[in-house]
């Protein structure tokens, strides 16, 4: 079998993750937070280690301004949701996953908000980290709170500069989100050289933990209102969350195996050196894009932006056609929409959806040239 | 006689014994009682009382606040 579909989560996970979750479930599997015996404490120091290695490994200082949640999808909620009041607008790019698409347009939708959508040129040639701040510029109100951007779409490898948007953000006052679904362990991010006042990912995609494991980052000072309540270990007898972060938005029990999976995972990529992953991932873009281009029946998406999504379809073939003959083939892909309709929107497949293939470290290029041939005979059967 | 440091959470005390630990000053993390813990379950950090003054020190320096410091049940 041939896995091509690490945007969606990453298989297989290095074998140190494999090790500690089994370590883990094994021996100090305790409830972090909620008692004071040796296994609630091993389990406590693991989740604290975690914390650290995740704000050293994003250029924060913090620990405490981690905090864990099921998936990427939860933490943008709860910093979403958990910051904007009524009346505010906030802006979004054309590139979004539903994860930030969805709630913003709820809230909008419930009359709290209102909201724009910023061009990302992702199909421009005049493309420019100042061209796409221009378009951000123009947005901007006097009650804009906040900017929400992908830092890499989910559907190509279309990269927005943070560093440029970050400095307009902090220059005009918004709080700037980031969804990192799909560059946390494939692209370099630093918080504070970035100004990014949130940054959420998933912790089963580039970082290689398990599936349920997710997590915010926040600046100092930025404290979300939390939208979900519950038990979190201290100042039980109050009836409100306490005020610090973490356990602020960490309300019922952690997932201490899948925390600790998403320890190791973002040792594995520290070891491995993210450049060294990049590059890995760009020279199967190129080689595959070089492979795809080559093949008239093929049609390629916004593949100008090398990285570890690539995008296509098959002449005449619908993609969830394409994807099936292609599973039959050993080979799994994404077809349909990706939770993406501004990004397919932007890229001009909303009417047919498309292909994606994503890559992780795992990959090879004798995984390619097998992928190729599938698709060769794929056409010539068609 | 322990001295305590009590924390706002979990995390902090952890942070706080880590601090600690990096400036050679041994502590651990334990959960408070009595009128420690009015607000319900909390945490905080045992500390040598001999060794009180550099860890006080020490956590100044982290940037890690404390919420009080007791001397056995006494908040000093």
């Amino acid at each position: 079998m041939i896995y091509f579909d690490n945007a969606a989560t990453s298989f297989p996970k290095p074998l140190s993750v494999y090790r500690e979750v089994e370590h883990c479930i094994k021996n100090y599997c305790g409830n972090p937070g909620r008692g004071s015996h040796s296994l609630s404490r091993r389990s406590a120091e693991k989740v604290y280690e975690t914390r650290e290695k995740i704000a050293d490994f994003f250029g924060s200082p913090s620990p405490e301004n981690v905090f864990f949640t099921y998936n990427d999808t939860y933490a943008l909620n709860m910093v979403i949701k958990g910051l904007v009041n009524e009346g505010d607008h906030v802006i979004i790019s054309d590139m979004e996953h539903n994860s930030v698409y969805r709630p913003i347009a709820a809230l909008a939708e419930n009359g709290i908000i209102s909201y724009d959508i910023f061009d990302t040129m992702c199909l421009s040639h005049l493309r420019t980290p100042e061209r796409i701040c221009a378009n951000i510029r123009r947005l901007i109100r006097r009650e804009t709170k906040m900017l929400i951007a992908t830092h890499v779409s989910n559907i190509c490898s279309a990269a927005l500069p943070l560093r440029e948007i970050g400095e307009l953000c902090r220059a005009h006052g918004m709080i700037f989100v980031v969804d990192a679904a799909q560059s946390a362990g494939h692209l370099p991010i630093n918080m504070a050289e970035m100004k990014i006042d949130a940054l959420c990912a998933p912790g089963h995609k580039g970082l290689y933990g398990l599936q349920g494991s997710g997590f915010a980052l926040l600046r100092d000072g930025l404290l979300p209102f939390p939208i979900i309540e519950g038990g979190s270990g201290v100042n039980s007898l109050m009836p409100e969350m306490p005020e610090v972060s973490p356990e602020r938005y960490e309300a019922g029990t952690l997932s201490v195996p899948c925390i600790a999976s998403l320890c190791e995972g973002v040792e594995f990529v520290k070891s491995r050196g993210i450049d060294a992953i990049h590059e890995h991932e760009s020279a199967l873009y190129r080689r595959l894009s070089d492979m795809l281009y080559s093949l008239p029946e093929i049609k390629l998406y916004a593949h100008n932006h090398v990285g570890s999504t690539l995008l296509f379809n098959i002449d005449g073939i619908p993609c969830e056609k394409a994807a099936d003959l292609l599973d039959r083939r050993g080979i799994c892909v994404r077809s349909g929409f990706h939770c993406s309709p501004l990004g397919h929107k932007t890229l001009g497949t909303i009417e047919s959806g498309a292909v994606r293939v994503s890559f992780s470290p795992f990959n090879t290029m004798r995984e390619l040239e097998f992928f190729y041939s599938a698709l060769k005979s794929i056409i010539c059967e068609k | 006689m322990d001295c305590i440091a009590s924390f706002a959470s979990q995390t902090y005390a952890i942070k706080a014994q880590k601090a600690l630990s990096n400036a050679a000053i041994l502590s651990r993390v334990i959960k408070l009682d009595g009128e420690k813990s009015k607000r319900g379950c909390a945490y905080g950090v045992e500390i040598p009382c001999s060794l009180l003054e550099s860890a006080k020190k020490t956590l100044e320096r982290s940037g890690i606040r404390v919420r009080r410091y007791y001397r056995g049940d006494t908040e000093i």
